[in-house]
């Protein structure tokens, strides 16, 4: 009986400290829900991080709104754990999408950040690093989105419609820099994200991508140039091919929509030198002229086929080219294809790849299959 | 952290020696004991920050020393 | 105390779980790099007849686990040495899953909370689950293997839709030395471990086959970690891989589906917490036994405890953090070598030569 009444006793006890709830807690009002990042450097400080963190606005409906805090700090974490002092809330890193480079940081070396991304637990690799086109990053996070309250989400939506309708750009997640920037035979190319002005107001805009050399900023690429960069990557999956053909003195300009592309490269040894050979097979339908010429005829088509393929070749050939002299560094991986395709040359010529690389022969052949032209049978001719 | 353990341990005593207690096997009732001691004077000394000198370097050592490595 | 028996399914469960253990969170060592999918079938092809090994000990006396095997050949003296080396390895080893146990899941979410209230969490469920007997956590592995399965399958699948296959290329780049460094790494961790068995698989029910159970179980355990390799070099790549101590962890993380289907990555921690249970309840089982066969005592289950808490307690000072305990995998394999393969060998030798003698000692004495 004795015993029955220690443990009875002894139980309280217990329980007291291991069954009733949680070492520790959160309150949701207490924690600050990290929507996106924006690293700039800083006045007094190395670094000045901007958080974009959604707030709860009270009343009846509750709305999401966005709201900006930042700290300065000599490293990353430094600066946004700064920034608690303002907001008097602990960050929530859980949920954050994107995060924004100025180019004065990207140029340091962007090593610093992403090695914080991967190293928290709490940070998703899925998150998306962009670079800033303007002087600063936060400015991008002060500008207006259209759809969504949270400007950090409205960038990862914009990259789903990049990826359905442009392909200017591509998002590059924090797992694929980091593959980028650490594998053999490849650099690093990160999107841009800038502000236009939309309706007289600035808005953010996603286009182009940075050029990395290491994890140091090289150069800037516009949408246009970025389009035929992700062509060599094979990254395309939807988007427009503009084409300028010349016919009877008739400068057209054709609107092609891209349905589905496919690259390949293959490395080849010409004469003991490396070489690239780059096979693009794309299907576009024709949804705009802007002449009243009419490519209905079979020789029309096959002309229109054969000056598509020549534009595009061309316009691959020559970012390849701006790539090799401008910057030197091989964002479209040409050496990971000598590394899986030749791994015994790869290991040969891998020391003085950069060198090789601003050298490198790269013939392109394009290959267009034009397959419909929309619902109209042939263009307007307008009539006196 | 101290008092979590020493419950801990307190609970065990109570719900699972004293069945073993009253089973009268001696040896056992010591072998228990022992282990139990053992144990509890580990924790209780890295509850008070004492930095205990763990196997796993020695055991590196030894394999190290056999030039395996 | 009436026997106490398993079924050669619940064996081979039992066996599964434990392989896939602390492996799934871990990960294969990434020694070979894009190639490390070779290293583990290879690790799959060297184990094997290691594993027939340990089934043909167990085979060889039925219905007797290792500590009484050992006792049997080497006599009381040298078998007790013997039996000791053998308890200290499954101490040792649950001390290992402990640590694990707690270091993934402090990492990923109870950041706050004290490794040691973790560690002693997932003991005491342990030593209930054993005490109630080898069958109890027989029936309940049977019941959870299922679990894990679908999980496991389905996260697999999923991950099938963010592959690049890319990342498998080139093949071989770095020779072969690295991948079959890294299957024999794969060997001793975990595949080898199963020494432990067979300190359980006396407890099957008679009349079972233990090398069947050795055998599927190596095949489909290995199986498991073959995809789950897989799964992470398609969809992390590397060198992205080698800078992740969990890597299925964040594999699963980047699993999105629609807009709904997504951060799955708490089910391989849930697949983790289960496995690891397992693990840690049959290596406190087989500590207990070898104790209390070494002091003579038939009762495993009154040891249970102690031992248990005496594993906790080496678990919270083995390694001074994290970084160590990962640099240890490297330690491990060599530390393992006597365990996994020599005492064996060594036990193996002289059971078949003690029964060949003693069986031709009966027919003369006939």
């Amino acid at each position: 009986m004795r015993k029955n009444y220690a443990k009875f006793l002894f139980l309280p006890l217990i329980m007291i400290f291991l069954i009733s709830g949680c070492w520790n807690y959160r309150e949701i009002e207490g924690l600050a829900i990290v929507a996106g990042i924006a690293v700039d450097r800083g006045i007094h400080h190395k670094y000045l991080a901007t958080m974009e963190i959604i707030g709860f606005k009270p009343g009846q409906e509750s709305e999401i709104e966005s709201k900006l805090v930042s700290g300065e700090g000599d490293s990353i974490l430094e600066a946004i754990r700064n920034s608690y002092n303002i907001s008097g809330q602990m960050g929530y890193f859980n949920h954050t999408r994107a995060l924004i480079i100025s180019q004065d940081v990207a140029k340091m070396g962007i090593l610093p950040i992403t090695d914080l991304l991967f190293r928290s637990p709490l940070i998703r690799v899925s998150l998306a690093i962009l670079i800033s086109k303007e002087k600063t990053a936060g400015e991008v996070l002060a500008a207006r989105s259209l759809n969504q309250p949270i400007k950090s989400f409205q960038i990862c939506e914009a990259f789903a419609v990049q990826q359905k309708a442009l392909s200017k750009t591509a998002e590059i997640k924090v797992f694929e820099a980091v593959n980028a920037m650490g594998g053999e035979g490849t650099d690093l190319f990160l999107p841009t994200v800038g502000v236009i002005s939309n309706q007289g107001q600035p808005t953010m805009e996603l286009s182009g991508m940075a050029v990395f050399q290491q994890d140091k900023l090289v150069g800037l690429l516009d949408g246009e140039e970025s389009k035929y960069v992700l062509f060599i990557r094979n990254k395309v999956q939807e988007g427009i091919l503009l084409e300028n053909m010349d016919r009877e003195a008739n400068a057209t300009l054709i609107s092609f929509k891209i349905l589905k592309n496919q690259t390949w490269i293959k490395p080849v040894l010409a004469k003991g030198k490396p070489g690239v050979k780059i096979a693009v097979k794309t299907t576009v339908d024709i949804w705009e002229l802007d002449s009243p010429l009419n490519y209905d005829s079979e020789q029309d088509r096959k002309m229109l086929k054969s000056q598509a393929e020549k534009e595009l070749q061309a316009n691959i050939l020559r970012i390849v080219r701006k790539v090799q002299q401008n910057y030197g560094t091989d964002i479209f991986g040409f050496g990971s294809q000598f590394r899986s395709q030749m791994p015994e040359l790869w290991k040969e010529i891998k020391p003085e790849w950069r060198d090789y690389f601003t050298q490198l022969k790269v013939a392109v052949k394009a290959e267009v299959e034009i397959q419909k032209s929309g619902m109209a049978i042939k263009s307007l001719k307008v009539e006196d | 952290m101290i008092l979590i353990m020493t419950l801990v341990y307190g609970l065990f005593l109570l719900l699972d020696f004293i069945p073993i207690y009253r089973g009268k096997n001696r040896k056992i009732t010591w072998l228990y004991l022992s282990l139990f001691i053992l144990s509890y004077s580990m924790t209780v000394l890295i509850g008070f920050g004492v930095n205990l000198p763990s196997p796993a370097p020695l055991i590196k050592s030894i394999i190290t020393s056999l030039g395996i490595f | 105390m009436p026997k106490e028996f398993i079924t050669e399914r619940q064996g081979l469960n039992m066996m599964v779980l434990f392989i896939i253990g602390s492996t799934l969170v871990v990960g294969v060592t990434d020694a070979a790099k894009q190639d490390s999918w070779l290293s583990v079938i290879l690790a799959i092809i060297m184990a094997l007849p290691m594993l027939m090994l340990y089934a043909r000990i167990v085979h060889l006396f039925p219905g007797q686990d290792i500590f009484m095997v050992i006792h049997r050949v080497f006599g009381r003296i040298v078998g007790k040495v013997l039996s000791l080396f053998f308890v200290w390895y499954a101490f040792h080893l649950g001390v290992l899953v402990i640590r694990n146990f707690s270091e993934f899941l402090s990492e990923i979410s109870l950041t706050e909370t004290p490794q040691y209230l973790i560690q002693l969490v997932v003991v005491i469920l342990g030593v209930w689950m054993v005490k109630g007997s080898i069958e109890v956590l027989g029936r309940w592995t049977s019941f959870v293997f299922n679990i894990v399965l679908v999980i496991i399958i389905g996260i697999c699948l999923m991950a099938f839709t963010e592959t690049n296959f890319a990342n498998f290329t080139p093949m071989l780049y770095g020779g072969f030395r690295p991948v079959i460094d890294g299957a024999y790494s794969i060997f001793s961790f975990p595949l080898a471990e199963t020494i432990i068995f067979t300190a359980v698989l006396s407890f099957l029910k008679p009349g079972a086959n233990s090398y069947k159970v050795y055998n599927r179980g190596l095949w489909i355990g290995g199986g498991i970690l073959l995809a789950i390799t897989l799964g992470n070099i398609g969809v992390l790549g590397y060198p992205f891989l080698s800078t992740q101590y969990y890597p299925s962890y964040i594999t699963v993380s980047l699993i999105d589906l629609g807009t709904f289907f997504r951060r799955f990555e708490i089910l391989v921690a849930v697949v983790f917490l289960l496995c690891g249970l397992v693990k840690v309840s049959i290596c406190l089982f087989c500590t207990a036994n070898g104790l209390a066969k070494i002091f003579n005592t038939h009762d495993y289950r009154v040891l249970l405890a102690p031992v248990a808490l005496l594993n906790v307690s080496l678990a919270l000072f083995i390694y001074p953090s994290m970084q160590a305990m990962f640099e240890w995998v490297n330690v491990y394999r060599y530390y393992a070598i006597p365990f996994q393969i020599l005492l064996p060998l060594l036990i193996w030798i002289c059971a078949e030569a003690k029964l060949r003698l003693s069986k031709t000692g009966a027919i003369e004495k006939d």
